[in-house]
Formats: C-alpha cells, sequence, structure tokens
C-alpha cells in the first residue's frame, strides 16, 4: 500500500493579541493508504488543528500537503470540491456537530444534495445504506439529533462522513465524549468500516489506550510539534522522549496490582505563542540541560521507524 | 433544499422536532393563549368589517354626532357623526397591515444584514453594523417621523418608515445568536462538505436563529403599530379620512373634557392589541427556551 | 469497632417531570462509608451517582426531584431529614463537595483566594485574617504558591482550577469529600498530578472520600472500596480487588471487556450491546437483563437482590453461567 496523504513541515501560525500561536510547526509525516495514524499529545498540543489544516477546513500557514503525490497545499475551488470528496472529518462532540433543526435523513443527504446529481431514489437508498452500515435503525431516519443518545449522534456524523465515498478521514476525538460500553461500539464501528472500504484514518485523541489498540503508527505532540513517532508496539514498548515516558507513565491503568512508576512532570504546559528557540518541553523536563533551552532538537529517525526530537533520548 | 422524508418504514417513531415540542409548552401557557386569543378576535373582526359595518366608516351623520355609545351606535359617534365602530374596524385594518408588513420587512432585511454580520465578519461586519449604529442612534420615531416629512405621508411612506427604524435592532438581535451558533462544529461541518456560503447562512444558522426572530416579530409587531399610530397622530401617516387608530386619537384632543369615549375608545383598541402581542410574544419566549437555544 | 461515619440505606430518588414522566434515577440504594476510607461510585452517564451525591448533601432540584425513601446517616443524624439552616453547616464544613468541571465551579469575578477564605471563614470561628492565612496554606498544600492568593480564576489553567476547587473543598479538613469526575476535564497528566495530591492530602487529614467516577483507572488508583451502579441500583460492591480480580456481575465485566486493551490482542472490543435502560421506563425485573449475555430462564422469571458472594463482596446477579466473571 502506498503513501495516501503526507504534509511538509506544515504550519498553521495565528495571530492573537499577545503574539503569534504556533498551533501547528513544522510538522511532517506521511500516512499509507488503508493504515491509521494515531496523534496523541494533550491540551494545545495542536492536534485537532492539524487536522482541520490538512482537509483544509484552516488555510496552512506554511509547509506543504501531498496527497496521492499531488501538491494539494494551495487548491483552487473547483479542485478543493473534488478533494472534499476525498477527505472527510468525524467530530468529537456529538452534541455540537450536528444541526438541531434537521432530520437524520436530512444530515445524511446533504452531501449528496449539495454535489448534485443524485436522483431521489438515490438519495433514498444510499442513505438507507449508510444507516445500515453504521448501525442506526432505519426507524430513525425521521428522528432529529435530540431525541437521541450520544452514541446514535456519533454514528450520525459518521454516516455524514462516509456519504461521498471518502478514501480519508481525520478523526477528532470521535469517542472521548462516549460513555465507556458505547466507545467501544463505536471504535468497533470505526474499525469495521476502515477494514471494509480500505480507509486511511487520522485518528486524533488523548486516550492512549484507545490510540493504542486503533493505530498502525503513533504521533506525540507536543506544542505544536511532532516529539515523537514510531509504530505501536514500538512506541509503547520503548518510548524514547521524556514527554511520551511521562504521558505513557501517567496513564491510570485498570488493574489494582499495577504498580506505578510515575513520573510526575513539573509545571504547566505553556501556551504556544511566540515560543523562540530551543526544545518546548524543556522547562518541564527532569533531563533538560542548557542546549536544551538553546536549541530545537530536530526530529532524527534512530531505528527504522522510530523518530524523535530530543537531545538526549533515552538511552543515549 | 431537501423536504422532510416521509418515510413508511417499519415501527414509525413519532419524531418531535424541537419547535413541535415548543408548540406544546406554548399551548399549555394560558396568559400566552390568551393574548393569542385576544389577538385573532381582534384580526377577525377587522377583516370582517365589511360584514360588520356594510355602510362603511365615512358616512357621515351630522345629526347624530357626538353620541356615546349605546344600542344604536354601538361605540358611539365622533366629532361628524360617523360610527365610531365602524372606524375603529376599519381603522383597524390600517393599524394591524401597517404593523404586520412593516415587522416583516425589519425581519426581513435586518436578517439578512445581520446574518451577513456574523458569517463575513471582519471589514463587512464593521460595515454594516457600524452604518446601522448611526441610525440606530435616532430614536425610532424621529426617524420615522423624518422620513415622513420628507417623503409626506401616507400608507407606503408610513410603512417604510416604520420599518427602517426597525432595522437596526433586528440586525444586532441576529448578529448575536448567529455569531455563537458560527461556533458549532455542525458549521465546521457544512464546511467540510463543501457546503455554499449561502447555504450555511440560510438552511444552517438560519433556522437555529429562528426562536430570536419568531419572538422579534411578535414584540415588533406592537412597536411598529405603535409607531404608526403615532405617526399618524402627527398627521404624517395615514391620511384623512382613511381611519386609523392613532388619527382617531389626534382629532379627538380638542373634544377631550367633554367627550373622553372619543380617545379612550381608539386609545383603548391600540392597547388591547399591544398588550396581546405581547402577552404572546412572552409565551413564545418562554417556550422556545434557551433549552432549545443550542 | 464500627467506623462507619456515612450511612446510607435504601435511598430512592426520583425526578417527576412534566415532559418525560417519572425518572427513576435511584432505587434502593444503600451504601457505607468507613473513616479514611475511599469510596468509589462507578457507573455510567445517567446510572444516577451524581444523584446520590446531590441527595446526600441536600441539592437536589426539589421539584423535580424528590427522595421517595431512604435515610442518610451521618453523625447519627439522618441528612434527609435535616433543615436547610443545620445543612447548610454541614455542606462545606462537614461534607464538602468537589464538582466535574473547575470553569464553572469558581466565581469569575472573585478572587481565587477569597473565595477560599470565604469558606473557612463562613464554617470555622476565626477572623478573617487566619481564614486568610489558612488559605494560603490551602493553596500550598495543592501545590499553588501563595503569590497567586490574589489572582483570578481566568488566569489559572484547568488542572490548577481543579486544585483551587479541591483547596476549597478541604479548607475546613471535612470529614467526608464527595468527588464527582473530579478529573474527567483533565489532560492525562495533570489528571496525575492531581491525584497523586488528592492522594497524598487524604493521607495527612484522614478525609474519607466517596470518588464518583467512569473512568476503572481512576478506579483502581484511588479507591479501596466500589460500588457499581446500573440504572439507579447498585450491581454490585466489595473492595477495589474484589471488583477488579473477582468481578461477579456481567455488567461490570461489559465494563472491563469494553476497554481497549483489556483483553490483549483482541480483534475487535467486545461491548455491551444495547443501551442503558431510560430512567422513565425502567424494566421490571433485573435492569441489565435485556444487554445480558448470560441471563438464564431464573432471569426472565424473578427479580434479583443483592448476594453476598464472598464476605463483603456483593453482586444482584443470579450468576447463571457456570464460570464467575473475572480476569
Amino acid at each position: 500500500m502506498g503513501e495516501l496523504i503526507s504534509v511538509y513541515e506544515l504550519q498553521k501560525y495565528f495571530n492573537v493579541s499577545s503574539g503569534t500561536l504556533h498551533a501547528v510547526d513544522n510538522v511532517t509525516f506521511s500516512i499509507n493508504e488503508g493504515e491509521t495514524l494515531g496523534v496523541v499529545g494533550e491540551s494545545g498540543c495542536g492536534k485537532s488543528t492539524l487536522g482541520r489544516v490538512m482537509i483544509h477546513l484552516l488555510e496552512s500557514t506554511g509547509g506543504k500537503i501531498y496527497y496521492k503525490g499531488e501538491d494539494v497545499t494551495k487548491v483552487k475551488p473547483q479542485k478543493l470540491s473534488q478533494l472534499r470528496k476525498e477527505m472527510q472529518i468525524i467530530f468529537q462532540d456529538p452534541f455540537s456537530s450536528l444541526n438541531p433543526r434537521m432530520t437524520i435523513y436530512q444530515i445524511i443527504a446533504e452531501p449528496m444534495a449539495i454535489q448534485g446529481g443524485y436522483s431521489r431514489k438515490q438519495i433514498d437508498d444510499i442513505v438507507y445504506n449508510i444507516m445500515d452500515t453504521v448501525g442506526l435503525a432505519r426507524r430513525l431516519v425521521n428522528s432529529y439529533p435530540h431525541e437521541l443518545d450520544g452514541g446514535r449522534r456519533q454514528r450520525i456524523g459518521i454516516a455524514r462522513a462516509l456519504v461521498l465515498n471518502p478514501k480519508f478521514i481525520v478523526c477528532d476525538e470521535p469517542v472521548s465524549a462516549l460513555d465507556v460500553s458505547i466507545q467501544a461500539q463505536i471504535i468497533n464501528l470505526l474499525l469495521d468500516i476502515q477494514e471494509e472500504s480500505d480507509l486511511t484514518y487520522l485518528f486524533i485523541t488523548h486516550d492512549l489506550m484507545v490510540v493504542k489498540y486503533i493505530s498502525n503508527k503513533i504521533m506525540v505532540m507536543y506544542l505544536g510539534q511532532v516529539v515523537e513517532m514510531a509504530e505501536n508496539e514500538e512506541l509503547f514498548a520503548h518510548p524514547l522522549h521524556p514527554y511520551t515516558q511521562s504521558l505513557l507513565s501517567a496513564v491510570a491503568v485498570p488493574d489494582v496490582h499495577h504498580t506505578r512508576n510515575r513520573i510526575i512532570l513539573k509545571g504547566e504546559v505553556k501556551s504556544p505563542i511566540d515560543l523562540g528557540e530551543g526544545c518546548r518541553f524543556a522547562p518541564r523536563c527532569r533531563y533538560a540541560t542548557e542546549a536544551c533551552f538553546k536549541t530545537t532538537p530536530q526530529l532524527n529517525e534512530t531505528i527504522h521507524g522510530h523518530a524523535v526530537a530530543c537531545h538526549y533520548p533515552a538511552g543515549s | 433544499m431537501m423536504g422532510k422524508k416521509k418515510v413508511n418504514h417499519e415501527a414509525e417513531m413519532k419524531h418531535r422536532s424541537m419547535m413541535d415540542e415548543a408548540m406544546r409548552r406554548l399551548v399549555r401557557n394560558k396568559t400566552a393563549m390568551l393574548g393569542l386569543a385576544i389577538l385573532i378576535i381582534i384580526i377577525l373582526l377587522c377583516s370582517f368589517a365589511n360584514v360588520i359595518c356594510p355602510e362603511g366608516y365615512d358616512v357621515q351623520n351630522m345629526s347624530a354626532r357626538f353620541t356615546p355609545p349605546c344600542k344604536e351606535y354601538i361605540l358611539g359617534t365622533d366629532a361628524l357623526g360617523r360610527s365610531m365602530l365602524a372606524r375603529i374596524l376599519y381603522g383597524g385594518r390600517s393599524s394591524l397591515m401597517i404593523g404586520f408588513i412593516a415587522e416583516f420587512i425589519s425581519i426581513a432585511i435586518g436578517t439578512v444584514l445581520g446574518l451577513c454580520a456574523a458569517f463575513f465578519g471582519n471589514k463587512c461586519d464593521n460595515i454594516i453594523m457600524r452604518t446601522l449604529d448611526v441610525l440606530y442612534a435616532i430614536p425610532g420615531m424621529l426617524l420615522a417621523i423624518c422620513i415622513g416629512a420628507l417623503f409626506g405621508g401616507s400608507v407606503r411612506n408610513c410603512i417604510i418608515a416604520v420599518s427602517i427604524a426597525g432595522i437596526p435592532g433586528i440586525a444586532r438581535t441576529v448578529r448575536g445568536p448567529a455569531l455563537s451558533i458560527m461556533n458549532m462544529e455542525y458549521i465546521e461541518a457544512t464546511r467540510s462538505i463543501d457546503a455554499s456560503n449561502v447555504r450555511i447562512m440560510f438552511r444552517h444558522i438560519l433556522p437555529n436563529i429562528s426562536s430570536v426572530l419568531i419572538v422579534s416579530f411578535t414584540m415588533g409587531v406592537g412597536v411598529c403599530i405603535l409607531t404608526a399610530s403615532s405617526l399618524s397622530f402627527l398627521g404624517l401617516g395615514v391620511q384623512p379620512p382613511s381611519p386609523e387608530w392613532g388619527a382617531m386619537l389626534s382629532g379627538a384632543r380638542e373634544y377631550m373634557s367633554k367627550y373622553p369615549y372619543l380617545i379612550t375608545i381608539p386609545g383603548l383598541s391600540i392597547a388591547t392589541v399591544v398588550l396581546s402581542m405581547n402577552l404572546f410574544g412572552d409565551g413564545l419566549r418562554d417556550a422556545l427556551d434557551p433549552k432549545l437555544k443550542y | 469497632m464500627d467506623n462507619t461515619i456515612l450511612s446510607i440505606k435504601d435511598l430512592t430518588i426520583h425526578y417527576f417531570t412534566s415532559d418525560f414522566g417519572v425518572c427513576k434515577a435511584v432505587n434502593h440504594v444503600s451504601l457505607d462509608l468507613k473513616a479514611g476510607e475511599t469510596l468509589g461510585i462507578v457507573g455510567e452517564t445517567g446510572a444516577g451517582k451524581t444523584t446520590v451525591a446531590l441527595g446526600i448533601l441536600g441539592l437536589l432540584q426539589s421539584p423535580p426531584g424528590r427522595v421517595i425513601s431512604g435515610s442518610i446517616e451521618y453523625q447519627r443524624k439522618d441528612l434527609l431529614k435535616m433543615s436547610e439552616r443545620e445543612m447548610q453547616k454541614i455542606r462545606g464544613g462537614q461534607i464538602s463537595m468537589v464538582f466535574q468541571d473547575p470553569m464553572t465551579a469558581l466565581n469569575p469575578i472573585d478572587r481565587v483566594g477569597e473565595q477560599i477564605a470565604e469558606v473557612i471563614h463562613l464554617h470555622q470561628h476565626c477572623s478573617r485574617i487566619e481564614a486568610i492565612d489558612k488559605a494560603m496554606e490551602m493553596l500550598e498544600l495543592v501545590g499553588i504558591t501563595r503569590d497567586r492568593y490574589l489572582e483570578y480564576p481566568h488566569q489559572f489553567s484547568g488542572g490548577m482550577k481543579q486544585r483551587v476547587v479541591i483547596a476549597m473543598a478541604l479548607a475546613c479538613s471535612p470529614h467526608i469529600l464527595l468527588a464527582d469526575e473530579p478529573t474527567t476535564a483533565l489532560d492525562v497528566t495533570i489528571q496525575a498530578q492531581v491525584l497523586d495530591m488528592m492522594n497524598q492530602m487524604k493521607k495527612t487529614m484522614g478525609t474519607s472520600v466517596i470518588l464518583i467516577t467512569h473512568d476503572l483507572g481512576v478506579v483502581a488508583e484511588m479507591c479501596d472500596k466500589v460500588a457499581v451502579m446500573y440504572a439507579g441500583e447498585i450491581v454490585e460492591s466489595g473492595t477495589a480487588e474484589d471488583i477488579f480480580d473477582r468481578t461477579a456481575h456481567p455488567y461490570t465485566m461489559g465494563l472491563f471487556t469494553s476497554l481497549p486493551g483489556y483483553v490483549k490482542d483482541a480483534k475487535r472490543l467486545k461491548p455491551i450491546r444495547g443501551l442503558m435502560p431510560d430512567p422513565a421506563n425502567l424494566p421490571e425485573l433485573c435492569k441489565f437483563g435485556p444487554r445480558c449475555d448470560k441471563t438464564c430462564e431464573r432471569c426472565s422469571g424473578e427479580l434479583p437482590e443483592l448476594v453476598e458472594i464472598t464476605p463483603g463482596h456483593f453482586a444482584r446477579c443470579f450468576s447463571c453461567s457456570d464460570e464467575k466473571g473475572g480476569k
């Protein structure tokens, strides 16, 4: 399976009153067709912004985006319509991601109505098929979102994303707002449809257990930058970046016999405004030296496929 | 635009849109229903003015001038012996018509302006809102008077004046909720499915601020009727001999102490309509509660 | 020696709504909290956990909520029978609560230190100076420097705000702390910090804690005893070890198997099918029955009661299948 989508030194900066907010700062990675890249990080790391920039919901400030080998960083409206069919997004909040005034039918049918060229019968067929695929009972077709629970609403969101047969879907914390048992149902659904339609996912989440379960490769972000990237098992087995290590150690494990070797980070996450040179994690890092504050570490590949941005990755 | 799809499929759930639930709540509100009932009665009476008073509003009977309400003339007669009942009913047509039409125009234009200001933001927002601010700074009544004085009194100009006076308020009322809806993820979602700007504004944002608009409309009609009446009172609105409640008030000024019914009857009519619209509007606002406004 | 500090017996709370009928939020719940212990109440949205907490503190919105039956014994008095005045003395001073959302728990126009000092001043008969002093101490105890006393909530991050809220809750050294999903809204590393801090404070102050959460990881880390709630009832209770190692109720088991990574190398997760029942429309017999894979004939004829499986470990299940749950 070849590369489907990749970004090169992608940047997204916002101008805020106190300076420039470096939401996404020189991020480079690629995702192969049919695979899932998990993106983890905490508030302010830029993962949500990254997803939106990739599908042109936000305009990038710098860098490049390649889709199927083509440079799609800046596209004309016509090409953008084309792309929009193939790149979709599933949102986090099942409550605010659906228009409360539209029925399920209308929500799922809308992408087709906008595209045009579908007959009434075709639209009906597709709506019902998709409802079947995502596990929504057909009798709910005229319901309104507020009549349904979070899990069903999230399924509607997924259905909407699938209507135009996309190839790439940004999943922005799609299960974070759901109860545990519903989470599991939705995760299964996402895996099922990925297998069926050979979809490629950018899976954004803060939940390490979920990302471990669903991803092929995982990328850890901190304050807009990628600090570590590796295959799933490799990252959990050998986390090299101090941030990744503390992140993994911080997870509350549902096991009473688990011995906790918590690496408690001191301090707080800064806001990514006007950050200069130097490692952004240095202020909180227990291994930080002067060099760390002076020069920004680059993302270097250590073993095949495992990259880390640190002057002193574990083991060196 | 996709209509609601009716499906006969398996066990059909009874679906209640938020509007349906709001209507249920509204119907349970007794004061609101009272207001609505009074309003409907008045509208019906005025609509059938030609049935109730087939002789019209302009039949003068000098021998019967200044007759207080009695069996023959239910509401009495005015200075020219014309039936007050007829003048009230026909006059009601003018007042109500001007009120509803003017408010409708205000809403239509104000909504488009408010939506555009919220949607396009930045320069567009500034231009629209600052221009409207200038208009807003002039008291509505004064504005209406200026326009009436400039272009002369007539029903048409009255409607124009009153509607222009109402536009800034509506635009402002619309802009706020529209801005907060723009932050909702479902608006982002519509962009991701390539919806056009017009579609987003009118298919997604507008329906979600409809509750605000509905309430503004009902309250606004009352204001428009009052403004129109004031214009007519000043001679800048509906011209004699066409009856209009405000004009009737004006004409009765000189007879106020001797024949108070000439003032109270049109005055009460205005008050009743405005009050019932307010009661209904209040009920509507309660029914279309914050629960519904995401 | 019985060191039970709070005893809830047969608590039933219903919400009487005009739109949706009667919501049976909490049904015949009995819980005991011992001194110095952390009791976890686990359940998903709609299980009734927050209602129980509000019931303890007399903060139920009534109407539409109403306590139908039961008693909550604290210091040999029934909290449910106390007047509002008496409850006010207890709230904040002897039993305090930390809510889920730190953003809305603090008054945005009051300085943070002042909000803590207010609680102290209200409940402990001390001068303002003493209250301010104590407030600064509390700030330090939760890991915030004294000089931030005069700052406003918006100047703090989410994690810090939650610490302030915890400082407020613990300022008067209450006997009992009710924490309703205190770390759900926080980042993983911040959650670790806050949980760590709570554990420390628990040790130094000897507070008993009722921790409401849906996160089994947090439960494993913080709780001595656990009660699992489903559709307003307790379906399983016992020590943390009982619940994790010797899971007895299919719902609890389902919660575990729903967790990604719990079952090694699972190709798909095993979620619990279906949805929690509508509290206005609960099943007649076992509330979990419609979603359970381990039902048998007995389940369709009888209502299961809480049964003691091993000393201290209770489950509301007929345990139909041969093998009991467990890892």
